[in-house]
């Protein structure tokens, strides 16, 4: 396979600037504080009232989850937004084009390696589950299916910021754009709630990005949910490809 | 070994490049002379196949280009305008990326990064970042990368622009080495640099090609024919009739004449001839005043003078 020499050079990039080690130590400060306080919440509840049958899954692991969730929102789009638009600023994508690789070739690269940095990020995070362990029993199985969730959800943020980032060549607008539309994906389940939309209520909240996380932050493995994270993947990186193949980026630059 | 016909290609409104047909043969080196905006550079991303054109074909080594690219891209080496880097890689990093991505095993691919280190004199740089290296240095990466996997076919935009004339005569000396070996389509706007590595140049103005031929033919083209511009005092009709029957010109045509006393005249005369002593003598012995003469070049050196310019004397 071509995409290791390609990976390879994108992680390389990645680590080699600022922006890793920033968006890296920024989230694993916020994601820390949220669960020292959740943890001395649980404490404290648990010495005012005592064992209240409330496991530490549900009373630490899955708010922290759907912190995460919500700060990889907003931290992902700052490692999408070089993929493309800095090679096609810089015009290393025009010499990349110049060589035996396929556009998909390029794009499984550039999305795997976003996707490794971002798997890079949650490896510490681990270690929150180990130090837990010596205080209450851990649901290991619940606990791998909460991180299945939030590497697919991920998946998902990184395959919209990869399309934006092919559109431009112009960094700040392909992270904008990214949260524009990540934020819209997340929201859009909220405007179904208000009487008019009532009765779209339904599939609006099918349609939002965080509602499907909710399954797996519980610990639930749904099929449906799977699904919704891959053929999102699967959409945005089918018209990142069609979009770089057709060639119509490409405007007249003498 | 490349045969391009009737490319075009427009963007949008602009017609880039507009049925350019050309061809190179194996080994040879040919130049692509032309303003900045005649199109070299739209041409060469259509034969590196970054690009489709609009309309044409062109044939690489028997494959064409928008249906074999694949077989194409393992055939050429190409090097792009102001050769863009990865400022966070270094040079041995980079050039390892582009050798693996051409499928060599291990062993393989370090020996071409060592070959084509020595080759494009980049040793001494090998570990330096991309972006701490000097313009000249990162050109040789750049041609570097092009001839990691031993290319056939050699596509240079503009290999020299922005160098040094140390760094231009060495960059100039490793093209030339190619010749026999390699074929190679090198673009320049500097007419000296044809002479010095090119076989054969073509001119190309507005994305036509306005001539071709050896650097030799071009520049006797370019000296001999020529036109001649005077200014005499005199009855026009008859300064027509009187300098038409001089030899060796071809034809005469008013400019611009003032109450019929006084007029400028362009003379257009045959190659390789100098009419001047003539056309003086003919206006003097019939008492006509001559008050200007100069000689002007045809319509190529128009075009050099226009399109091309001159490189200073290094």
């Amino acid at each position: 396979m071509k995409i290791f020499p390609l990976l390879n050079k994108e992680l390389k990039i990645a680590f080699s600037s600022a922006t890793a080690y920033v968006t890296f130590t920024v989230f694993l400060l916020i994601v820390g504080y949220l669960f020292v306080g959740q943890s001395l919440m649980l404490a404290k509840e648990s010495f005012a009232y005592g064992a209240t049958g409330t496991s530490v899954m549900d009373a630490i692991f899955r708010v922290l989850f759907h912190d995460a969730a919500v700060i990889l929102l907003f931290l992902t789009p700052a490692m999408t937004m070089r993929l493309l638009a800095e090679e096609k600023r810089a015009g290393t994508l025009e010499l990349l084009l110049t060589y035996p690789l396929n556009d998909l070739e390029i794009i499984l690269a550039k999305f795997c390696s976003a996707f490794a940095s971002v798997v890079i990020f949650l490896l510490p995070t681990i270690l929150y589950s180990i130090f837990i362990q010596r205080f209450a029993p851990i649901e290991w199985s619940v606990l791998a299916t909460q991180y299945l969730g939030i590497l697919l959800l991920c998946g998902s943020y990184i395959a919209v910021g990869l399309w934006a980032s092919h559109l431009t060549d112009n960094q700040i607008v392909a992270a904008t754009l990214t949260i524009g539309i990540l934020l819209g994906l997340w929201l859009i389940a909220w405007i179904g709630q208000s009487s008019p939309l009532a009765s779209w209520s339904v599939v609006l909240g099918q349609l939002s990005i965080l509602n499907h996380f909710d399954s797996f932050s519980k610990g639930v493995l749904n099929t449906s949910d799977i699904t919704f994270y891959l053929l999102l993947i699967l959409f945005f990186l089918y018209v990142t490809l069609k979009g770089l193949e057709s060639r119509s980026w490409w405007g007249r630059s003498e | 070994m490349i045969n391009a016909s009737h490319l075009t290609k427009e963007f949008g409104p602009i017609k880039a490049v507009s049925d350019l047909t050309f061809s190179v043969n194996k080994g040879e080196i040919l130049g692509f002379l032309g303003p900045n905006g005649a199109g070299k550079t739209t041409t060469m991303r259509i034969l590196a196949g970054i690009f489709p054109p609009t309309r044409g074909s062109v044939m690489i080594a028997g494959f064409d280009v928008l249906e074999n690219s694949m077989e194409i891209r393992k055939r050429i080496g190409y090097l792009p305008e102001q050769f863009p880097i990865y400022p966070e890689l270094t040079v041995t990093e980079y050039l390892a990326m582009v050798a693996s991505i051409w499928d060599f095993d291990r062993k393989k691919r370090d020996e071409q990064v060592k070959d084509v280190l020595e080759k494009c004199g980049l040793r001494s740089e090998q570990n330096s970042l991309l972006r701490r290296l000097s313009r000249g240095y990162r050109q040789r990466v750049g041609l570097a990368q092009a001839l990691v996997h031993d290319p056939e076919v050699l596509i240079l935009d503009e290999p020299t622009v922005g160098l040094d004339p140390k760094q231009i005569r060495e960059i100039r000396e490793l093209i030339k080495s190619f010749q026999g070996q390699k074929t190679v389509i090198l673009s320049t706007h500097i007419l000296p640099e044809v002479s010095m590595t090119c076989q054969r140049v073509l001119i190309i103005n507005q994305g036509k090609v306005v001539a071709e031929g050896t650097p030799e033919s071009l520049t006797r083209q370019i000296e001999s024919g020529a036109h001649v511009q005077i200014q005499a005092q005199g009855p026009p009709e008859d300064i027509v009739r009187t300098l038409s029957a001089v030899p060796g010109v071809l034809e005469i045509k008013m400019v611009k004449s003032s109450d019929g006393r006084e007029g400028t005249f362009l003379i257009q005369t045959k190659e390789s001839v100098d009419v001047r002593p003539q056309i003086a003598q003919a206006i003097v012995e019939n008492h006509w005043g001559l008050l200007t003469m100069q000689l002007q070049y045809l319509s190529l050196e128009d075009i050099f003078v226009k399109l091309v310019t001159k490189e200073e004397s290094e």
